[in-house]
């Protein structure tokens, strides 16, 4: 067993004096396979109104608004988890769906276009280059393992707000962008696919961990399989879910709005990871 | 379904005494600003609306029975939206097709949570109706923001204004409740101390001179978004100098505009408005789940939800609906696009509305290509030969006219249908659309009161 803290912020700086902020803040860990979240704590400069409810995806929120005039919002997110070493490999591929059992079933509005995450003609496209095996579990496999042969992880090249459309013509961007595309595919091969934003852990302690996306698969027995597209690689132990939802509108981790004269400067964003090894009876002290 | 008795018209004596009562009726709408916001040339321009002075009448013994049909609808409607955002039992039990909900865009999931399982979620209903041979049909349910009441509201002002001496002796059923009724029903949802406000999107909005008289109707302060403040702990609205808290809203927008940090695309509304209503801290009327019922494609299994939710046979009628999303479905309503109104799924007001009758070959093969295109998009329902109701002429002629029917049912504890409701024809004979916003005009409404001959 291992204790990883993980601490998340983000800063965002006004030129012009902001109030009425808020917030929906989408930072706090789920419990998933072989790990567990022990301890969350979110800190908020200035002072603020702070609250939690579960969203439509049962994803933990934070409400966080701010009523008075400032210059910079902080927002920090602490998490101690609990993290299971001996995670067994994952041999089994999902088993398809029938057709007709997945129009009944609550997963199938994963399987469906979403705001951020259309039906188009270049997906299709996309799958005949790919050449992908007939066989919709090898062929969602394949096009995680191969999504990199082809579009290139390049930070800077999209933001928040680039369309899949784009996305799918620059063939280039970040984990996001990968992880969208991925669900495209899967959608069109018939998966119900939830994007997942959370963390990537490194396997050594000490180095600075990472915010992530990656794409999970909906089983036609209900469970979910997770592929990392950025790294061509099953989400397995190391990947800890934050936030899930039909794409990146559903699970952005901070979301929000303020009044100021001037738009908002880009916000920062950091994180810390921390592993230790240790672990086992004393941290329970 | 019963046959309803014969209309009986107001009767004016000659066609000198019909133009000046049509030029009064015009006249009385202009002078009360009793206006609706029409496009001309890309601008939205405030006019009177289009006010005929001739009522339709209803026997009292027909509406009663209408009333029961639209209580029985409105009541399987507010079970279903409970249930699509709870257990979506209607869904497992395969009632419904489960892509009409998941697939949908006005399915809010953003509105999810306890406040979208309290009973009731629709507090004004807006269903539209149709007589075709004497027989009434529902055409449309209208849940997120039914408008039209102001309109219906004035029209009765008019007529005891211009036909004292017809009112006297039809003694229509007062509809001055209305008001009453909404102010009860705003309170029953409010939460905490503070007042009740109407919230509009302001002038720009076609529909604004309703939502300043409603406000004066229902006593309560006119707000735009901008002069709402909430937070996950309660809603307070300021007039730049003082604040106070808000209890409940009844709003005029649509739900996916109401809370742009719920809903990003949206950049009107009040942050946090969807949050404080999710956590309790204040009321909204209609409630933002409400759309996911008012939805073309749903509408099909209206019938469905009364049978499974009630128990019951529906007691009003509506016309077969062809969901083209169903490649079946799909190939009848193209083969017969002549026969045939194709609406799109999501949207209102008449936007977008394709009659095949009416459409000229050209026109039709346009018809195909668009709903080809998109079919999930489109519904379409056999085209109905409705009812016509007569229209005075400036002149003093009346003519002919395709006439609706919109109905507004108050939804709670004891729901209640307004006695009339507002009768809209179409801006000429050879019109088929009477929406407001295609230029269709207005009638009054009456229902009999007590009989004058006992």
């Amino acid at each position: 067993m291992a204790v990883i803290s993980l601490t998340h912020s983000t800063v965002q700086r006004y030129p012009a004096p902001a109030r009425r902020s808020r917030n929906e803040v989408r930072l706090q860990p789920r419990d998933g396979d072989g790990y567990r979240l022990v301890d969350f704590d979110l800190e908020v400069s200035p002072s603020a109104e702070i609250d939690s409810e579960r969203d439509y995806f049962d994803n933990t929120v934070w409400l966080v608004s701010v009523e008075a005039e400032h210059r910079e919002l902080a927002i920090t997110a602490r998490s101690v988890i609990e993290w299971e070493d001996a995670h067994p490999e994952e041999l089994s591929t999902p088993v398809a769906w029938d057709p007709a059992e997945l129009s009944c079933h609550p997963a199938l509005e994963f399987a469906l276009p979403s705001p951020g995450v259309p039906r188009l003609g270049e997906t299709r496209a996309l799958i005949r280059e790919l050449d992908l095996p007939a066989h919709p579990a090898a062929a969602v496999v394949e096009a995680n393992h191969r999504l990199r042969e082809v579009f290139t992880y390049q930070p800077g090249t999209t933001s928040v707000a680039t369309s899949l459309q784009e996305v799918l013509s620059l063939r280039a961007g970040v984990c996001q962008d990968f992880a969208h595309v991925l669900l495209a595919i899967a959608r069109e091969l018939g998966w119900p696919a939830r994007y997942v934003s959370g963390y990537l852990v490194p396997d050594v302690g000490a180095e600075p961990g990472e915010s992530h996306a990656w794409v999970e698969i909906c089983a036609g027995n209900g469970r979910w399989f997770g592929y990392d597209p950025t790294h061509g690689c099953a989400a397995g132990p190391g990947h800890i879910a934050v936030a899930v939802g039909r794409d990146y509108g559903d699970a952005a981790p901070v979301r929000g709005t303020f009044l100021s004269s001037a738009p908002g400067l880009a916000p920062e964003v950091s994180v810390i990871t921390r592993r230790d090894a240790r672990g086992g009876p004393e941290m329970d002290q | 379904m019963a046959m309803l008795a014969p209309i009986t018209h107001a009767r004016v004596r000659s066609t000198a005494d019909s133009a000046g009562l049509a030029q009064r009726a015009t006249a009385w709408f202009a002078d009360h600003a009793v206006d609706f916001g029409v496009f001309d040339g890309g601008a939205l321009v405030q006019r009177p609306i289009p006010f005929d002075p001739l009522p339709r009448t209803l026997a009292r013994a027909d509406w009663e029975e209408l009333a029961r049909g639209l209580t029985q609808r409105v009541v399987a409607l507010d079970c279903f939206v409970r249930d699509v955002y709870g257990e979506q039992r209607i869904l497992s039990d395969r009632i419904l097709p489960r892509e009409l909900v998941a697939g949908s865009s006005s399915f809010l999931r953003a509105a999810a949570g306890p406040a979208a399982r309290t009973d009731p979620q629709v507090c004004v209903a807006g269903i539209d109706l149709v007589r075709v041979s004497g027989r009434w049909l529902v055409l449309e349910d209208n849940l997120r923001v039914p408008s039209g009441v102001a309109y219906s509201l004035a029209a009765r002002r008019a007529s005891v204004e211009l036909l004292p001496a017809e009112m006297a002796a039809a003694r229509p059923i007062s509809v001055a409740e209305y008001p009453r009724r909404l102010a009860a029903e705003l309170a029953r949802r409010g939460a905490g101390e503070g007042t009740p406000v109407l919230l509009t999107p302001g002038p720009a909005n076609a529909a604004y001179y309703e939502h300043r008289e409603l406000a004066r109707l229902l006593r309560v302060p006119l707000v735009t978004g901008d002069q709402l403040i909430a937070s996950h702990r309660g809603c307070w609205w300021t007039d730049g100098t003082t604040t106070r808290p808000v209890s409940a809203i009844y709003h005029r927008y649509s739900p996916e505009y109401l809370d742009p940090v719920a809903t990003p695309e949206s950049v009107i509304g009040s942050p946090f408005l969807l949050t404080a209503w999710r956590n309790g801290a204040v009321g909204l009327a209609n409630a933002p789940t409400c759309g996911v019922a008012d939805n073309k494609a749903v509408f099909a299994h209206v019938p469905g939800m009364i049978r499974y939710y009630l128990g019951e046979e529906p007691l009003l009628q509506q016309p077969p609906t062809f969901t083209l999303g169903s490649p079946s479905h799909l190939r009848t309503a193209l083969a017969r696009v002549d026969e045939m109104v194709f609406k799109p799924v999501g949207e209102s007001g008449g936007k977008g509305i394709m009659f095949g009758p009416s459409a000229r070959p050209r026109e039709r093969d346009r018809i195909r290509r668009q709903v080809e295109a998109n079919p999930t998009g489109y519904v379409a329902q056999p085209a109905l030969e409705t009812e016509t109701l007569p229209c005075v002429q400036p002149d003093g002629t009346t003519e002919m006219r395709r006439a609706d029917l919109r109905a507004f049912v108050i939804h709670g504890a004891d729901p209640w249908v307004m006695p009339g409701g507002l009768t809209r024809v179409a801006p000429s004979p050879d019109c088929w659309l009477v929406n407001s916003s295609a230029g269709g005009g207005v009638k009054d409404t009456w229902i009999e009161g007590v009989d004058p001959w006992p």
